[in-house]
This record gives structure tokens, C-alpha cells and sequence, in this order.
């Protein structure tokens, strides 16, 4: 590996810092390894596992500033539970809106295959109101009311998927970071530091 | 018996006060730190160097500053030890002094 390729994956290895902090830390090992040449890139170890023992620092301050100590650490596990009930039935159900959204959006295109889907506004109803109706058959829309355009049902339909998808896959992902990775990353930090300073 | 993981736990527990010590005579780049160190015997690894330069300068116990001179094609970045990390190695000396003191005595009373 040449340095060049090292200082790359070094700061690949980086990417969860803030910018400064990893601008710091590669400029340092570029410096390092302008000076001592292609042997330093054996003698730092893997830059992976050298990343990896930055980020463990890092975190370890981090967890140091937001307070350290048993009540701390008791709290941190009562705030993880709460945050498990609340996250992911909160993703669930954005799943479930991301669903329904999309079946509408989908049922408009594919109309009748997938069902009928009309939504309508009665004047003679006080206040604005909004009726959906899904059927199988050919809908009949009472006499007097506004048809809502079926361009509008798909453009609501797909942007509530849209959004409802990206807010549910955003939360699954980070209840798995945090509750599955984060604690297999906190068991094997103690091996990448024994690999750091074996040398 | 193979002794390199106990040796490994040893050289994690003084690198700290081997950076600080080596600080202590005066300001010094990453690769000189390393080599001060060295010198003395394989007491800090090259990998954990730069590692705990960071944390200790994160910590306030260092200062740092960028140099660019003639004698380098590139730029160096120098620490030096701040108030509170000549107070660490103070301490940190003393309690060291103190523990091989205990060290030698118990030794000595071995076969």
C-alpha cells in the first residue's frame, strides 16, 4: 500500500468525525508519512483499525461531556429503552403510511386492477371535508359533489409514500445503528485497541 | 509463557506519561516524539502515537501548532505541553516514582 493509498483509507475509515477534526487528523498522518516514507504504513498498522481507534476516542469524549458516572449510565439505559418503545413502532407505522400511500398511488395508475380510488368534497357539507372511498367497483359518485382529480390523489398519494418511506427506512436504520452495531462496535473496540498498541 | 499481551497492557498504561515526558523537555513533533521515545526502548508504538496526541490535546494537556520550515518539504505540527499537562506529569511522575518503588521491593522479596 502506498501512503497515498493509506492517507485514502485512512480517511474513508474517518468519515464519521466532523470535517475539522478529520481535516486534522489526515493532515497529521500526511505529514507523517511524507516523513517517514512507505515504512510507516506498516508500522501504523491498518488504517481501518487506525480510524477506528480515532473514532473510539472521539466517542469515548463525547460520552465523557454528556456525563459519565453510574446515574449517568443508568439514565443513558432507561432513555435507550424509552427510545426503543417510542422508535419503532414510530417506524412502523411510517411503514404503514408508506404502504398505504403507496397502494393509492399505485391503484390510480392501475385503476381497476387494483381497486378504485376516488376522493370527493359536498358542498352542501359544512366546512371543507375530504371523502376517500376505495372500492372494487366502478365508484358512483353522489350528484352534486367535486370530484377530486385523480393527478391530485396520485401526486398526495405518492408524496406521502415518498416522505413516509424515507422517514420509516431513515428510523429503522438508526434504532439498528444504535441498538444492534453500536453495542458489537463497543465489543470489539477493546481488540482494536490491543492491535493499536501492539505495534 | 508467552508475556506480549501483558507487556502490550504495560506499554497502554506509560505511553501517556512516556508522551508527556519526552513533552517535557521541550516542544516536539509527532515523528521526533516518537523517536525520544524510542530511544529509551520500545515504549511507545507508532500507531497509538498519534491516537493519543489527539485525545491529550483534545483533553487540554497539549498544545499544538503548525510549522513550516526550510528544513522540511512539508509542514510539522509541534505539541507542547500546556499548563494543566506539566501538572499531569508532575503527578503522574510522582505516582509512577512511587509505584516501582513498591515494584522493586517486591521483587526483591521474590526467589
Amino acid at each position: 500500500m502506498t501512503p497515498d493509498d493509506y492517507l485514502r483509507r485512512l480517511e474513508k475509515g474517518l468519515k464519521a468525525l466532523p470535517m475539522g477534526e478529520r481535516v486534522r487528523i489526515v493532515d497529521e498522518m500526511r505529514s507523517h508519512l511524507a516523513e517517514r516514507g512507505g515504512v510507516a504504513v506498516e508500522a501504523l498498522g491498518p488504517p481501518d483499525v487506525l480510524a477506528a481507534s480515532f473514532l473510539d476516542d472521539y466517542q469515548s469524549a463525547r460520552g465523557k461531556a454528556v456525563g459519565a458516572g453510574a446515574m449517568a449510565r443508568n439514565l443513558a439505559v432507561v432513555g435507550r429503552i424509552l427510545l426503543l418503545i417510542v422508535l419503532w413502532p414510530t417506524a412502523f407505522a411510517f411503514m404503514l403510511i408508506a404502504l398505504a400511500g403507496g397502494y393509492v398511488f399505485l391503484a390510480q395508475l392501475f385503476e381497476p386492477a387494483l381497486g378504485h380510488v376516488v376522493a370527493f368534497t359536498d358542498p352542501k357539507v359544512e366546512g371543507k371535508s375530504v371523502t376517500f372511498n376505495i372500492t372494487s367497483e366502478t365508484p358512483a359518485i353522489p350528484p352534486g359533489v367535486i370530484d377530486v382529480a385523480p393527478w391530485k390523489i396520485e401526486l398526495i398519494a405518492f408524496a406521502v409514500f415518498a416522505i413516509a418511506l424515507t422517514l420509516g427506512v431513515w428510523l429503522i436504520r438508526f434504532t439498528i445503528r444504535r441498538f444492534i452495531v453500536r453495542p458489537a462496535f463497543d465489543a470489539a473496540r477493546a481488540k482494536r485497541m490491543e492491535a493499536i498498541h501492539a505495534g | 509463557m508467552d508475556i506480549t499481551a501483558w507487556l502490550i497492557q504495560l506499554r497502554k498504561g506509560a505511553a501517556e506519561l512516556v508522551v508527556l515526558s519526552v513533552l517535557s523537555r521541550g516542544e516536539a513533533y509527532g515523528l521526533e516524539i516518537l523517536d525520544r521515545a524510542q530511544s529509551a526502548g520500545d515504549l511507545v508504538a507508532e500507531g497509538a502515537l498519534y491516537q493519543l496526541l489527539n485525545r491529550l490535546e483534545r483533553d487540554g494537556k497539549l498544545s499544538s501548532r503548525w510549522v513550516i520550515d526550510g528544513s522540511s518539504s512539508h509542514p510539522r505540527k509541534y505539541y507542547a505541553l500546556t499548563t494543566e499537562g506539566a501538572a499531569q506529569f508532575a503527578a503522574m511522575k510522582g505516582a509512577f516514582a512511587d509505584f516501582s518503588r513498591s515494584m522493586s521491593a517486591i521483587l526483591e522479596q521474590s526467589k
